[in-house]
């Protein structure tokens, strides 16, 4: 359990260094499209409202978790941690940082003056999905090197935006109407079950990304 | 049960390239050692498997009887102070006091005191970041992170690159000062041999990833011998004894040996003996041309 402790200091220090300066400019960004705009009274609504956060706290924890693998791992070995400790460490850290931007994207979606721009299941899932990336991409990276996981990462990145523009330059044109009927079995479930199974799955999903990690991570070499 | 850290056999492979084979060693407690090897030869990664910060591909390391690898309790009597690269993994983007601070988190007998009088000894800012330090200054911070970590084991890699003679001899002067009152054991890779040979009692020498010898300094020492003469009188004298290196110039003839117990040459109208000097040595078993 030291080693596990000595690993949540460490990862959970940094980790809390790099939450701190995503949200000190994410915040930034509201504050100067008001500016820009000429609307400095506009800044609280624009500071409370969920939509930018809930996509740019996926993207920054994303960074964040590359970036800190990249570095704090070999380095937290380095020191003297053993491998899983420090691996150990760095999952219950980046964990711990996701509830803490869902709690922070809740807590000022619903200081808003309009209803919340995201629902909370929303807001979890992307969130969720950001966690998944942020292990596959780590996985990758320890396997493959950072480059690759970096091109990975943008390629994604690019391929949901064009996606999310195709979609709405689509539905604003022609108009998407109805939905596959796949998707009418959801109505043969109430809506608790599907959040169990959704929750189930998401931990699933949760544990073999962190499998797959862990595999590209065990003999990872240090290097100076 | 003798406290010892023991590699047995170990190998380490990249790909088909094989950069350590056959290391036996034995590491006793309250010793310095000197590990000396020419660029590539084996010493950082023999360092790191020690540590078990890098894995062998095969053979073991323990300590005390139980493995390092992934061994908590074994690994927080280790410390690896290895080179720091600021474009590397181990220096990316990070600054002095993470150095400081992440070794006061993971070294279990990490001395702050005796880390902040070295950081002004050596004037030394905690908040400068380490790309923007001069490679001195990066050594610097490897010894301070050695010494004030107290780990029983203690490697140093390279740990005087860069310094100038001033604080390198402050260095020797404070990992003495230390040795005699802690009695850690210390293993210090350097190619400064001739500055550093004072300091160890045992002298490992690597070369392409194989152990040549491992041995105390004082009795190496003396066993290697350089003679010189009449190229016809040399030949004679090194008949049947382990010649290192030999140079022509003209009819006359030199030669470096390291004698086995029991051997001796003795000086003569005809040649000369004289004592050779660890680099000497170490210039012998592993220069290109020998």
């Amino acid at each position: 359990m030291k080693g596990i402790y000595r690993n949540l200091r460490f990862w959970g220090r940094n980790y809390e260094y790099m939450m701190g300066w995503a949200i000190a400019i994410l915040a930034c960004i509201p504050v100067i499209c008001c500016l820009l705009v000429g609307n400095p009274g506009g800044i609280p609504a624009a500071l409370t409202d969920g939509g930018y956060i809930s996509i740019g706290f996926p993207m920054w924890f994303i960074l964040m978790g590359m970036n800190g693998a990249t570095t704090y791992f070999p380095f937290s070995v380095s020191m003297g941690s053993s491998r899983r400790d420090s691996f150990i460490g760095m999952v219950i850290m980046t964990h711990v940082i996701a509830l803490e931007l869902l709690l922070l994207t809740l807590v000022l979606g619903s200081l808003s003056s309009d209803s919340l721009g995201e629902s909370v299941l929303t807001v979890a899932a992307y969130l969720f999905l950001a966690l998944l990336a942020n292990n596959l991409l780590c996985a990758i990276m320890f396997r493959f090197g950072r480059n690759v996981a970096v091109v990975v990462y943008i390629l994604t990145i690019l391929t949901v935006i064009i996606g999310v523009l195709v979609y709405h330059m689509v539905n604003a044109t022609v108009g998407i109407t109805g939905f596959p009927k796949i998707l009418e079995i959801g109505k043969m479930l109430p809506l608790r079950v599907w959040i169990v199974i959704g929750v189930v799955a998401a931990i699933l999903l949760d544990a073999f990304s962190i499998l797959l990690q862990w595999m590209s991570v065990r003999k990872i070499e240090v290097r100076e | 049960m003798e406290e010892k850290l023991v590699c047995r056999d170990i190998m380490k492979q990249y790909g088909k390239v094989k950069v350590l084979e056959d290391i036996d060693l034995e590491l006793e407690k309250g010793k310095i050692y000197g590990l000396i090897g020419r660029n590539g030869a084996g010493k950082t990664t023999l360092l790191s498997i020690l540590s078990a910060q890098n894995p062998a591909t095969a053979g073991s390391v323990t300590l005390n009887g139980e493995p390092v690898w992934e061994n908590r309790e074994a690994l927080s009597h280790i410390c690896f102070s290895r080179e720091i690269n600021p474009l590397r993994d181990n220096g990316k983007g990070l600054k002095v006091k993470d150095y400081l601070r992440a070794a006061a988190i993971y070294m279990p007998g990490w001395d702050a005191e005796m880390a902040k009088r070295l950081m002004e000894k050596f004037g030394l800012d905690i908040r400068k970041p380490v790309m923007k330090l001069s490679k001195g200054m990066l050594s610097m911070i490897t010894i301070i992170i050695a010494l004030a970590s107290k780990a029983d084991y203690t490697f140093l890699d390279e740990p005087v690159a860069g310094l100038d003679v001033v604080v390198r001899e402050q260095f020797y002067r404070i990992l003495l000062e230390e040795f005699a009152e802690s009695g850690r054991t210390f293993v210090v890779s350097t190619h400064i041999i001739e500055e550093a040979a004072d300091l160890f009692e045992e002298v490992i020498m690597i070369d392409k990833g194989k152990m040549l010898l491992k041995e105390n300094a004082q009795e190496l020492v003396e066993r290697a011998i350089y003679i010189s003469g009449k190229e016809d009188a040399v030949d004679v004298a090194i008949a049947g004894l382990h010649c290192l290196h030999t140079e022509k110039m003209g009819r006359s003839k030199g030669a470096t040996l390291l004698l086995e117990k029991g051997q001796s040459i003795k000086a003569s109208e005809e040649i000369t003996v004289q004592p050779v000097s660890l680099q000497r040595l170490f210039v012998s078993m592993c220069g290109e041309e020998n």
